[in-house]
C-alpha cells in the first residue's frame, strides 16, 4: 500500500483545499527502487521535469500495464442499442447466447425480444425466432485501444484484443426462405441420392485447386463458412465469474517496466505509422 | 407558383411598374395577364390561373383520355389477362361504372371493406363479375384500392386478434392520446405522468386498457434517468478497502484527498466525470481508452519476467514479484473461487505488468500522460449513444463469455508531437 501511495504524498499548508492541497508528484517514478532501476537505461528521461512553473501538476496517477486478460479482452459495440438500456440480468434483458467463431472472429449473440409490446406474434412463430433475437459481427483488431480503471489512485490499462459491432442478422429470415426453397426443391426432383454423391466429389477437388484462388472478402467468406461456431457460456455482469475476472484488470505488478524505445524511435515509429 | 411566373410576368410589370413603383399590389394586377398566355401550356402542369379551375381540367382531361384510350382499345382483351397487376385498369371500369351509380360507391366501400376487396380480386381474375361489381365502385377506386391492401385491412378487418382492438380505438382517441403520451414524458416517466391530467382520466382510462400504454413504459424504462452510471463496473472494492477493514484507515485517507483535489480539476472533470469525480464515482467506471496506434515498449523487467515464469507455474506467481498488496486480492481470490480458475489460458499468456507512466492533471486542469518518457495528451473522446461492453471472451479452454460491464467514458490520447520534437531537437 504504501509504496503505491507513495506519488500521493499530499502537502497541506492551509484549510483551504481549493489550491492547498496538491500533490507532489516524484516524476515518473513511484517506487524508490524504480528509480534505480529505470536510470540505467537512460533511454528516455521523464518529460514531465520540465513542466512549466505556472502550470504545476496538482495531482497524478500512476499507471499500470496489465496483461492478464490482454488475449481476451473484448468491446462489443451494439450500435442500435441505447446505452441507458444494458443488456443485464439486472434489467430484465441478459444475452442469452453467445457463439464465437474464433479463427474467422464471427461473434454472434443472442438477446431476448420484448413479445408482450410491438411484437408481431404471427411472424414470430413462422419465423421460428419467437423470443430471441440473433445479433452478430465480425471481430476487428485495432491497436492502441485499452480499457482503463482507476482503482485506489492508481490507472490500470489492459490492452484490448478486439471491438465488434453487433448489429442485427436476420438469419432466421434467412432460414426461412431456404428451408422454403428447399422443399420445393425436394418436391421438383426426387431421386436426389446421385447429384449429392457428385457434389462431394467436387468439393474435395476444389478445395485444393480453388483454395488459393480465393483473396479478400470471399476468402474471408469462405474461412468463416468452413469454421463451426463455438458455444461460449455467459456470464452476466454481477456473477461471481465476471467479479473474479474483472480483478484481472488490475495489473498484476507494480514494478516499473523499462522503456525499449527512445524518442527518436518513436518519432520513426509514428512516422513509419503514417 | 410564384417563382414560375416570376421572371414572365416581370416584363409586363416592369411597363405596369413605371407608373406605381414598388408596390406589393402590382404583382396582383399582373395576375390575369400570364394565365391567358400559359393557360394552353401549363394547364397539364396544372399551376396557371386558378388552382381549383386547373385542376378541375386536368382531372376531366386526363380522366377522358384515360377512360377514351384503354378503355375502348384495351378494355376488352388486355384487362382479362393483366388486371390483378394493373392499379390503372381499376379506373376504367370504374368509370364505365361510375356514371351510373357514384353515389352508392362510397357507401359501400365504407360500410363493408371486406367486400371491396373480394371485389377486386374478383375483377381481376375475370371479367364476369365485374358487372356485378360495377355499381359499388364508382369513383371510389382509390379508396377501395387502399383498403384492398395488405396493411389497410387488418384494422376494418376481423382477424389478427391483438392488433384490431387497439387500431379500432386508435382514430378516435388518436389526438388526446397523443397529448397524453406528451404529459407522459414530460412529465417525467414516473407513474405520476398518468395523474397530472385528471381532466383526461377517460383517456387515462382508455390507455390504460389499451396496450398503447407500454410505449410510454418502454420510454420510461429507457429514458434519461435509466442510466445506472454507478454500477457500470463490478470490480471489488479492493484491497485497499480489506486494508481499512483491517483497521489501516491510511489509504481511505489519502484517497478522499486527492478525490478532492481531482475534483477541482475541472478538465480532468470533463475527462473521466459527469459532475465531478468522486473517488468512488472514478472507481466504478470502465474507460475505454484510445492511445495511437504506435506506443513506447517496454522491456521486461527483472521483476517481469520473473513473473512470466511464475504465470507458467502458477503458484509461484504470487509469491515474490507481485507486490504486497497484490497478495491479500488475490489469496482472496482463490479462496472465493475454484483453483483452476486463474490458471486458464487468461493468465498464463505472457505479458508485461507493471509501471509505464503517470497520468498527471496540472493545476490548469490541463491532462496529460507520461507513458514510456513520451508525453501524451489526454482529451475526452466523443461520447456514444449506443451500448458499448466490455467482454472476455475465452474461447480457448472453457468457452466463457464474461461481462464485465459498460463502457462510460471514452479517452483518447494523442502524444504531444511537439514536445516529441523538441526533446529529439535537444538531445541531438
Amino acid at each position: 500500500m504504501e509504496a503505491s501511495s507513495a506519488p500521493f504524498v499530499i502537502k497541506e499548508e492551509d484549510g483551504d483545499v481549493m489550491k492547498d492541497i496538491s500533490l507532489v508528484a516524484d516524476v515518473g517514478v513511484s517506487t524508490s527502487d524504480g528509480v534505480a532501476k529505470n536510470d540505467p537505461s537512460e533511454n528516455i528521461k521523464p518529460t514531465v521535469d520540465d513542466a512549466d512553473d505556472d502550470d504545476p501538476i496538482v495531482a497524478s496517477f500512476p499507471i499500470y500495464l496489465s496483461s492478464r486478460l490482454a488475449p481476451n479482452l473484448h468491446i462489443f459495440q451494439y450500435p442500435v442499442r441505447p446505452n441507458t438500456r444494458p443488456y443485464t440480468r439486472s434489467r430484465g434483458e441478459p444475452v442469452l447466447d453467445v457463439r464465437v467463431k474464433p479463427q474467422s472472429g464471427l461473434i454472434q449473440v443472442d438477446v431476448p425480444i420484448n413479445t408482450t409490446q410491438f411484437y408481431d406474434h404471427e411472424k414470430g412463430e413462422k419465423w421460428g425466432a419467437v423470443d430471441r433475437q440473433t445479433l452478430g459481427g465480425v471481430r476487428t483488431t485495432s491497436d492502441g485501444y485499452m480499457i482503463g480503471i482507476f482503482k485506489n489512485g492508481e490507472l490500470h490499462l489492459t490492452p484490448v484484443k478486439g471491438t465488434c459491432q453487433l448489429r442485427p442478422s436476420f438469419t432466421y429470415v434467412d432460414k426461412d426462405a431456404q428451408t422454403e426453397k428447399e422443399i420445393a426443391r425436394s418436391f421438383r426432383q426426387d431421386p436426389t441420392r446421385p447429384t449429392e454423391i457428385r457434389a462431394v466429389q467436387m468439393t474435395v477437388k476444389s478445395s485444393d485447386d480453388s483454395a488459393p484462388r480465393y483473396s479478400g472478402a470471399l476468402a474471408a467468406r469462405k474461412r468463416a463458412e468452413d469454421e463451426e461456431y463455438v458455444e461460449m457460456h455467459w456470464y452476466d455482469k454481477d456473477t461471481e465469474d465476471a467479479w473474479d475476472l474483472a480483478d484481472h484488470l488490475l495489473s498484476a505488478s507494480r514494478e516499473p517496466l523499462i522503456p525499449a524505445t527512445t524518442r527518436d524511435e518513436y518519432i520513426e515509429l509514428i512516422r513509419d505509422k503514417i | 407558383m410564384a417563382p414560375k411566373r416570376g421572371p414572365q410576368s416581370e416584363p409586363s410589370s416592369a411597363s405596369s411598374s413605371s407608373s406605381v413603383p414598388g408596390t406589393p399590389i402590382q404583382p396582383s394586377l399582373t395576375f390575369p395577364a400570364p394565365p391567358a398566355r400559359l393557360g394552353s401550356l401549363s394547364r397539364p402542369r396544372a399551376p396557371a390561373s386558378g388552382l381549383a379551375q386547373t385542376v378541375s381540367v386536368g382531372l376531366s382531361r386526363a380522366g377522358t383520355g384515360l377512360a377514351s384510350g384503354p378503355g375502348s382499345s384495351l378494355g376488352a382483351a388486355g384487362g382479362l389477362k393483366f388486371k390483378p397487376k394493373l392499379v390503372a385498369r381499376r379506373p376504367k371500369e370504374e368509370r364505365d361504372a361510375s356514371a351510373p351509380a357514384p353515389s352508392s360507391a362510397p357507401a359501400v366501400s365504407s360500410s363493408t371493406p371486406q367486400s371491396t376487396r373480394g371485389r377486386g380480386r374478383g375483377r381481376g381474375r375475370g371479367s364476369g363479375p365485374r358487372g356485378g361489381g360495377g355499381p359499388g365502385r364508382g369513383g371510389r377506386i382509390e379508396i377501395a384500392s387502399t383498403a384492398a391492401g395488405p396493411f389497410a385491412d387488418p384494422s376494418f378487418g376481423d382477424p389478427r386478434g391483438l392488433r384490431g382492438p387497439s387500431f379500432e380505438k386508435r382514430p378516435p382517441q388518436s389526438e388526446k392520446d397523443v397529448a397524453g403520451q406528451l404529459k407522459f414524458t414530460m412529465s417525467g416517466m414516473s407513474i405520476n405522468g398518468k395523474g397530472t391530467g385528471e381532466s383526461d382520466s377517460d383517456d387515462e382510462a382508455i390507455r390504460e386498457g389499451v396496450e398503447r400504454i407500454d410505449i410510454a413504459k418502454v420510454a420510461k424504462v429507457g429514458g434519461a434517468n435509466g442510466i445506472d452510471m454507478g454500477h457500470y463496473f463490478p470490480i471489488r472494492d479492493s484491497a485497499a478497502r480489506d486494508h481499512v477493514e483491517d483497521g489501516v484507515a491510511l489509504a481511505e485517507d489519502i484517497i478522499d484527498e486527492r478525490a478532492v483535489s481531482a475534483r477541482e480539476a475541472e478538465e480532468f472533470v470533463g475527462v473521466f466525470g459527469d459532475d465531478g469525480v468522486d473517488d468512488h464515482d472514478l472507481e466504478r467506471k470502465l474507460f475505454f481508452f484510445q492511445f495511437a496506434p504506435v506506443l513506447p515498449s517496454f522491456e521486461s523487467s527483472r521483476a517481469s519476467v520473473k513473473l512470466e515464469q511464475g504465470v507458467k507455474q502458477e503458484p509461484g506467481v504470487k509469491s515474490e514479484p507481485v507486490a504486497e498488496e497484490e497478495s491479500p486480492l488475490t489469496s482472496l481470490k482463490r479462496r472465493a473461487k475454484v483453483p483452476s480458475d486463474s490458471g486458464s489460458a487468461l493468465s498464463s499468456v505472457p505479458g508485461q505488468d507493471g509501471l509505464v507512466g503517470q497520468l498527471y492533471i496540472r493545476k490548469s486542469g490541463r491532462v496529460s500522460i507520461e507513458w514510456g518518457g513520451v508525453e501524451m495528451e489526454v482529451a475526452k473522446g466523443a461520447d456514444t449513444e449506443f451500448l458499448q461492453d466490455v467482454v472476455v471472451l475465452d474461447h480457448a479452454d472453457e468457452h466463457k463469455a464474461t461481462l464485465l460491464g459498460q463502457i462510460a467514458r471514452k479517452v483518447v490520447v494523442t502524444p504531444n508531437i511537439d514536445i516529441l520534437f523538441k526533446e529529439s531537437d535537444e538531445s541531438e
